[in-house]
């Protein structure tokens, strides 16, 4: 298919995606925001739990809201752009979620955790330098959009005590046209072990694997600030693109 | 015969007595790492009719729940609450020791 012809599909299934994915992101806002406000807030560690994240870093921006109606399961919203590093690509994927704990170890001093996540919405990419070929022996870049219906399955643990974090995440994002999996491992060390009204302070590292829109492999580090309900990561990858990441619970 | 019976019965209303006037009950749990689990575990406690006040220590691994007058929550209540927020219960002890005096205690023993 080429790039004009792929624009085309693309224009039409914009408008026809378009009512559905205002009705399926609002059944989530609804599902999300109309039980949450209606609960007691708590934690997603727990039974009426939600949480918000945000996070940017490098290329990468994501924001999530998940509610919690029992400990083992909660439901919300990723929204999710990602750009490629030679900025040809940017995709947004938007995704109903469901996340499920699959097993908790609770430990004396100790907690670890598995769990499982789908999602499914819709994906937007703009991409550049698509071939496109005028007349034989004569092609063109042009500037393609897609809008695709797309899945989500990320799949993480965590083992962590009151000084030692560690954590690893299969994050996959994908359309019938692409596939994006961001492979994340995670190490950190608190310098003191950190009561419920103290601050916490964290220094960790993190390696990434990125494939599909990029391809490469990314050390970082970051500071990370933890008390009451929130909780902020501010570092810096070997590409020195910033990073940063809020999340709170109620 | 029957001063036995009375002698048992004062003991039944006596430890009745003594659970039903507990101040506070102190949970000892595990899976306790951080403020959002201590914050989960309060906030589950604090929704009990029951409870009047809740300190959680990440260091003791512990919850200390301060009861309404003449109220109190069964253990099995408790259990099923702190299963349900994603932690377990490994001791439950009730006490006449008033709130701020436990929770003193149980700061200044680290």
């Amino acid at each position: 298919m080429s790039a004009s012809s792929s624009f085309r599909f693309t224009k039409g299934a914009l408008n026809q995606t378009l009512a559905a994915r205002v009705v399926l992101l609002g059944l989530g806002a609804l599902a999300v925001f109309g039980t949450a406000l209606n609960a007691d807030a708590k934690p997603i560690s727990f039974a009426d739990g939600t949480t918000f994240m945000h996070e940017r870093e490098g290329n990468m921006i994501q924001t999530e809201l998940f509610y919690a109606p029992k400990v083992w399961w909660s439901i919300g919203m990723a929204d999710t752009t990602m750009r490629s590093d030679d900025k040809l690509r940017e995709t947004r994927y938007q995704h109903l979620q469901a996340n499920w704990l699959l097993k908790r170890w609770n430990l004396p001093g100790a907690q670890g955790n598995l769990f499982a996540s789908f999602g499914y919405g819709f994906a937007d990419t703009v991409k550049q330098g698509v071939p496109m070929v005028i007349h034989p022996g004569h092609t063109v870049g042009q500037t393609a959009t897609y809008s695709e219906s797309a899945r989500r399955y990320t799949f993480m643990g965590d083992y962590e005590t009151r000084q030692f974090y560690s954590s690893f995440k299969m994050d996959t994002h994908q359309t019938s046209r692409f596939l994006d999996r961001t492979d994340t491992v995670q190490l950190g060390l608190s310098p003191y072990a950190h009561d419920y009204d103290e601050l916490a302070v964290w220094f960790a590292g993190q390696v990434k694997r990125y494939r599909g829109m990029n391809d490469k492999t990314e050390a970082g580090g970051f500071v990370r600030l933890f008390k009451n309900n929130i909780w902020v990561e501010i570092g810096m990858t070997e590409g020195r693109k910033s990073q940063i990441m809020l999340m709170m619970n109620y | 015969m029957k001063n036995k019976l009375l002698i048992a019965v004062a003991a039944v209303a006596a430890l009745a007595s003594t659970v039903a006037n507990a101040k506070t009950i102190q949970i000892g749990l595990d899976g306790l790492v951080c403020a959002f689990c201590a914050q989960g575990v309060e906030k589950k406690m604090k929704a009990q009719g029951a409870t009047d006040k809740v300190f959680v220590s990440l260091d003791k691994k512990v919850a200390v729940v301060s009861l309404k007058d003449g109220k109190d929550i069964p253990d099995a209540t408790i259990k099923a609450e702190i299963t349900d927020a994603g932690y377990v219960v490994t001791s439950i002890k009730r006490s006449d020791e008033a709130f701020d005096a436990l929770t003193k205690k149980i700061k200044g023993s680290k």
